[in-house]
């Protein structure tokens, strides 16, 4: 799969965002839900603490209450006289005609109830602790006493009392007993939760009597109890507040702790907070942080398209001027657009191609067999001297050149130079030759390798059919003479060791140049004797026998002509 | 007797012997006519007068003021043995019962009764006396004998006529800490017991009687007994709740 380097930076930063994030919301969360675990400890404390308090002081106050009402002359008197009706009578109307009494229960002094002020008829009390106790003479627990004693409870039909029971003396003797109590129900629940969280739920043997959890129902708080019984049982069993637990309170998931409202009777309360108020908060976080996310993401996404853009831009153009160089084109160079590495890859792709071009320029400078020896060589040291080759030399030269450069201009001299010259240098490679040199207006061109001497043939006649057409466009036509010559010749280095040239000596060579200096304007001149050795034939105008300096013997020299051979 | 004691000393052995040959002629001759006695002694249950009583508030009061700065008239330390009443209810016969001639104190001292229980033949007449430096009162709630005579300052003497039979609670309601008897009986016959706890009730004809020992909180304890002429009979009460 090719993934190109705006993706990879694009995987790589969207990534990298998603795992930080992560880590954030996952840090932040624990943290979090840590600090709120430990807030809700610190509120269910609070709450119990306030409730004790309340409780205290509620209790306090009855007992102090009771005390006032206990030590009044005409209650004792009535407690001492033990009659019922006359009690009655007392605490309807000296008692609560003026104030707000709750439970009001009087025993006389062995227990049988006088009077008992919202509690039904017939109510028996003797058995209850507290009023043993207040029997013996002891108010209970006093202001300043340990934190962990609880007040007393008192059901009394449906309705569950915080109660204080204390004794009512007469000089030094007991004479009976006085339970105050208030009413435990929604109100008392209401105020503890303020204006807290923390819903509060009153229950008594199992029965729900008051809830600040709304449309809370029994089937709600039994099916609560039902799952919890250890903790209800070990909290009654030790008298002591549970540890915040979670549970489901009337289908909702809460944090929650029982604690008992106090001795004497099975009741206790629930505090509960919903989790999911608790926790919203990491609700809110979680959404913010993954809004945050997306935002990030959103930003990282631009970035990584603009960086990989940058980053992968200078690339893509070194690629394509790389193409251009593959496809021939040497004339690119780049701009180096950053200042990092692929800058400087961009830099050293220019001085790489400035070598090439310069190289390339000086191929045009070389023959292609020199090209070929220098491909062939193995090391960059080029040894002097040569070795002797069957090959074949054609040297064409302009004829009456000298006359027509005395007449005109060096431009267009120059020109047509260069035009003569530049089709003949065209035709050449076509038949495998390679210009060794241009001398002037002359050019050597060697043919090396098989039928090496047909395809000097052929390209001299080739090139002959190019003067002929470019005559037909010339108004003041030039002519050129070829010299054809095939044998063992020495191709090797010749020169100094800086400045060498990979060339043809040898009388063979001396003999083509005659041979081209002897050729009338569009001759072809060649050895007769080669012709006799030729696979193809050649149409030869006429033979002639010629001298040359350095050859002892006259030599019968063909003039060919660019007709088909015959 | 009076003309006896202007007698020389001399005479006064031969007197003496001669009232016991008299006494102990008188005794044998007719036994019908000496009165029996009843003694013995009282138990009350362990520490009935040892509560420390914690005052509800009590902390408060201590906190605010200092003790030495509270005036209150000294509680007095008394005997629980003086509020017990020894009564012999004759089952026999019907005793004549008479109102008794004086008027009988109960002093308010001490913010206390004193004395606590004042045992009294029916109809006889009680005197309230504040003998504190502070005001008292007087109430009870007692069915057939409710009354209240009001507030009264140091020195006031109120008479109340006792017409009804039985326990009568006094309180006082300025200081709910007082409380007093008046133990109303239908028999001359009554005493009460010393800080021993003994008693004697003498001067009993011979008969038949419930014999009642009284102590205020505590449940009355009743005893039949047979008495005869001259005859002395010791019996235990063991009072409790």
């Amino acid at each position: 799969m090719r993934i190109n380097i705006q993706t990879k930076l694009f995987i790589l930063m969207v990534g990298l965002t998603a795992v930080v994030l992560g880590a954030v919301l996952y840090t932040v969360s624990e943290i979090l839900t840590e600090a709120i675990q430990q807030k809700i400890v610190y509120d269910f404390n609070q709450t119990e603490k306030t409730f004790r308090q309340i409780q205290r002081f509620r209790y306090e106050r009855l007992v102090e209450s009771s005390g006032v009402i206990g030590e009044n002359s005409a209650f004792k008197g009535n407690v001492q006289l033990g009659d019922p009706a006359s009690m009655e009578y007392f605490v309807e109307e000296e008692l609560a005609r003026y104030s707000d009494l709750g439970l009001f229960i009087v025993t006389d002094r062995k227990g049988d109830v006088l009077t008992g002020y919202n509690a039904p008829r017939g109510i028996e009390v003797k058995g209850r602790s507290g009023v043993q106790r207040a029997l013996r003479g002891d108010y209970g627990y006093l202001i300043g006493a340990e934190e962990e004693q609880w007040p007393e409870l008192m059901a009394v039909g449906d309705m569950l009392y915080l109660v204080s029971t204390v004794p009512v003396f007469l000089a030094d003797d007991v004479i009976g007993s006085l339970a105050q109590g208030v009413y435990l129900g929604e109100r008392e629940a209401k105020d503890i939760k303020g204006e807290s969280a923390t819903e509060i739920t009153i229950v008594l043997d199992g029965q729900l009597m008051a809830s600040t959890v709304k449309g809370l129902t029994q089937e709600g708080l039994a099916t609560f109890c039902g799952s919890h019984q250890d903790s209800l049982d070990a909290m009654m069993n030790q008298m002591r507040a549970s540890q915040p637990f979670t549970g489901v309170l009337d289908g909702q998931e809460v944090f929650a702790f029982v604690s008992p409202l106090g001795e004497g009777e099975n009741a206790f309360y629930i505090a509960s907070v919903l989790t999911a108020n608790e926790l919203g908060i990491l609700g809110v976080l979680e959404n913010n942080i993954i809004k945050a996310g997306g935002v990030t993401l959103g930003i990282t996404l631009l970035l990584a398209f603009f960086l990989g853009r940058r980053l992968s831009q200078p690339i893509l153009r070194l690629v394509e001027g790389m193409n251009r160089v593959k496809a021939g084109d040497l004339d690119v160079s780049l701009r180096a657009t950053t200042h990092d590495e692929v800058g400087l890859l961009t830099t050293t792709f220019n001085e790489m191609i400035g070598g090439l071009r310069e190289r390339l320029q000086l191929m045009r400078y070389v023959g292609s067999h020199t090209q070929k020896m220098i491909r062939q060589s193995s090391d960059t040291a080029v040894n002097l001297g040569g070795t002797r080759q069957e090959l074949a030399v054609m040297f064409t030269d302009i004829r009456g050149f000298t006359a027509f450069s005395e007449k005109r201009e060096p431009e267009e001299v120059i020109s047509m130079l260069n035009r003569y010259l530049g089709f003949q240098a065209e035709i050449v490679p076509q038949y495998e030759g390679s210009i060794d040199k241009f001398v002037g207006d002359e050019m050597v061109a060697l043919f090396i390798g098989e039928r090496a001497l047909e395809r000097a043939i052929e390209c001299a006649l080739a090139i002959e059919r190019r003067m002929q057409e470019e005559h037909a466009k010339d108004p003041q036509p030039v002519f050129i003479g070829t010299g054809i010559n095939y044998g063992s010749m020495i191709l090797g280095n010749m020169g100094a060791e800086n400045r060498l040239d990979y060339t043809v000596i040898g009388a063979e060579v001396n003999l083509g140049a005659r041979l081209c200096d002897v050729a009338a304007p569009g001759e072809i001149l060649i050895r007769k004797e080669l012709l006799d050795g030729l696979q193809t034939s050649v149409r030869v105008a006429e033979i002639k026998m010629m001298a040359f300096k350095g050859f002892s013997e006259d030599l019968e020299i063909a003039s060919l002509t660019d007709a088909e051979v015959s | 007797m009076c003309t006896l004691l202007g007698l020389e000393k001399r005479y006064m052995s031969l007197i003496i012997a001669y009232w016991i040959v008299v006494g102990l002629l008188l005794g044998t001759a007719s036994v019908q006519a000496q009165p029996a006695t009843v003694s013995g002694s009282v138990v009350l249950p362990a520490g009935i007068n040892d509560k420390k009583r914690s005052f509800r508030g009590s902390q408060y009061r201590s906190r605010q003021t200092p003790s030495s700065r509270r005036k209150e008239p000294q509680k007095r330390d008394e005997s629980p043995f003086r509020a017990v009443v020894i009564s012999a209810h004759p089952t026999s016969f019907t005793p004549e019962v008479k109102p008794l001639a004086e008027p009988i104190g109960i002093e308010q001292v001490g913010v206390a009764f004193a004395p606590r229980v004042t045992p009294i033949t029916v109809g006889t007449t009680v005197e309230f006396i504040n003998n504190d430096a502070i005001y008292h009162n007087v109430f009870s709630l007692t069915s057939g004998a409710k009354f209240n005579v009001g507030r009264h300052p140091t020195g006031k003497i109120v008479p109340k006529q006792i017409e009804h039979l039985g326990v009568i609670d006094l309180f006082c309601d300025i200081h709910p800490q007082m409380h007093g008897a008046i133990l109303s009986l239908d028999t001359p016959y009554y005493t009460g017991v010393d800080d021993g706890g003994n008693f004697e009730l003498g001067d009993l004809p011979a008969g038949t009687y419930d014999l009642r020992a009284f102590y205020p909180g505590l449940d009355t304890v009743t005893a039949e007994i047979d008495l005869q002429a001259g005859e002395t009979k010791t019996w235990f009460f063991h009072l409790d709740h």
